[in-house]
């Protein structure tokens, strides 16, 4: 297996790319491309980049160690690299299950809740394979329990659960049909109309919703949902995701 | 113009400099170019899945839960890119998957619509795509 390492800009990118199949991956302010075979000498001339051979495994190529979030907690799959982050979360995913944290909106989610002090429970909402419910649970939240409508997903979840050593209680349910398990601390990373049902269900016992799932135009009518909660946080991507830390 | 669209709408011309990327091309019937692909393209590589020589190349980023697109403009002419939103972040419709769908004009010359599959494969950290585009003059757009 070669490896080229180069730096460029768009406009070699234009040269290149259409002669790399398998494209270019980013590493700091360089670019660097895999092959099996020799690179293509027009490749080499345009570049000027250095090829050295690494091993065929594809796996070590996965140089990133998941994510970090506010230095904090890093969320990474069991096939990459461990991080110095004081907080390590383990995810792994199957199926249509979401949440292994490389989506934007679950690192605004564990970001908005890295600013509560952990001081009772924590209910999500949505949990696909359990990554928020496990970090709130090794904040120091407790009881944390996570529902999914996916069943596959509180599968993984529990299995996540247990490679992260933390206590949650995970079930199936449908929140479209089932009335949400309540906390003091709701994590909700869902599109608007899971919103919906929460917010009516929602009691004195919530003093917390982390709101996300939901892009810019829809911010409005989902904050209006969860009456009595104000908006005490908002985060968002340039590709239009919020997320909100709505408190009362 | 800056192009004659008899080049620009050559299959031959867009099978040999897509070559490299196993992109097919053929002449449609009633007029205009299709380009088809299909590739593996690794999580958080960028990798080019179309090239219309001299009107555009497509690019993608898979990431496990998200996919990146650049559509890069490789002409002078206006561009406008337009995508249809409901099928832009599949995970979010519970109905399943559709095609990532994604429309552009070329000044008042050409039109182009792009059809994008994506089937994630997470054992391999990768993403399988299968893309096409049809690119027509504008006077023969249905």
């Amino acid at each position: 297996m070669y490896r080229l390492t180069f730096s460029g800009d768009e406009d070699l990118l234009d040269v290149v790319l259409p002669l790399l199949p398998a494209g270019v991956h980013t590493d700091g302010d360089e670019l660097v491309a895999f092959s099996g075979a020799p690179f293509p000498p027009a490749v080499l001339e345009a570049t000027g980049g250095a090829v050295d051979e690494v091993p065929a495994d594809w796996r070590q190529r996965q140089v990133g160690s998941g994510v970090v979030i506010s230095g904090v907690v890093s969320i990474r799959s069991p096939f990459e690299q461990k991080s110095s982050a004081p907080i390590e979360v383990v995810v792994e995913r199957r199926g249509s299950a979401f949440g292994s944290g490389s989506h934007p909106t679950t690192q605004m989610c564990v970001a908005l809740l890295l600013e509560l002090e952990p001081s009772g429970g924590v209910a999500d909402l949505g949990c696909g394979v359990g990554t928020l419910a496990i970090v709130a649970a090794k904040l120091g939240w407790a009881p944390v329990v996570g529902v999914d409508r996916v069943p596959v997903a509180i599968e993984v979840a529990r299995e996540n659960a247990a490679r992260n050593a933390v206590n949650i209680d995970l079930a199936v349910s449908d929140l479209a049909i089932d009335d949400p398990p309540l906390a003091e601390v709701l994590l909700v990373n869902a599109p608007p109309p899971v919103h919906a049902r929460v917010a009516a269900a929602v009691d004195e016992r919530v003093r917390h919703v982390i709101v996300s799932g939901i892009v810019a135009d829809e911010v409005e009518d989902v904050v209006k949902a969860y009456a009595g909660f104000k908006v005490a946080k908002a985060l968002g991507t340039e590709d239009e995701w919020i997320a909100l830390r709505l408190s009362c | 113009m800056d192009r004659a669209p008899a080049e620009l709408l050559s299959p031959d011309r867009a099978a040999a400099e897509g070559a490299a990327l196993g992109q097919l091309a053929c002449e449609l019937p009633d007029g205009g170019l299709l380009i088809t692909a299909s590739r593996l393209v690794e999580f958080g590589a960028r990798a080019a899945i179309l090239l219309a020589p001299g009107l555009f190349r497509l690019d993608l980023t898979p990431q496990e839960e998200t996919l990146g697109l650049y559509p890069r403009v490789l002409c002078g002419w206006e561009v406008d890119w337009r995508a249809a939103e409901e099928s832009w972040d599949g995970y979010r419709d519970a109905s399943g998957p559709a095609p990532i769908e994604l429309h552009g004009t070329f000044g008042d010359q050409l039109t182009v619509w792009i059809h994008v599959l994506s089937f994630t494969e997470r054992d391999a950290l990768a993403t399988h795509f299968v893309a096409k585009a049809e690119i027509r003059p504008v006077a023969t757009a249905p």
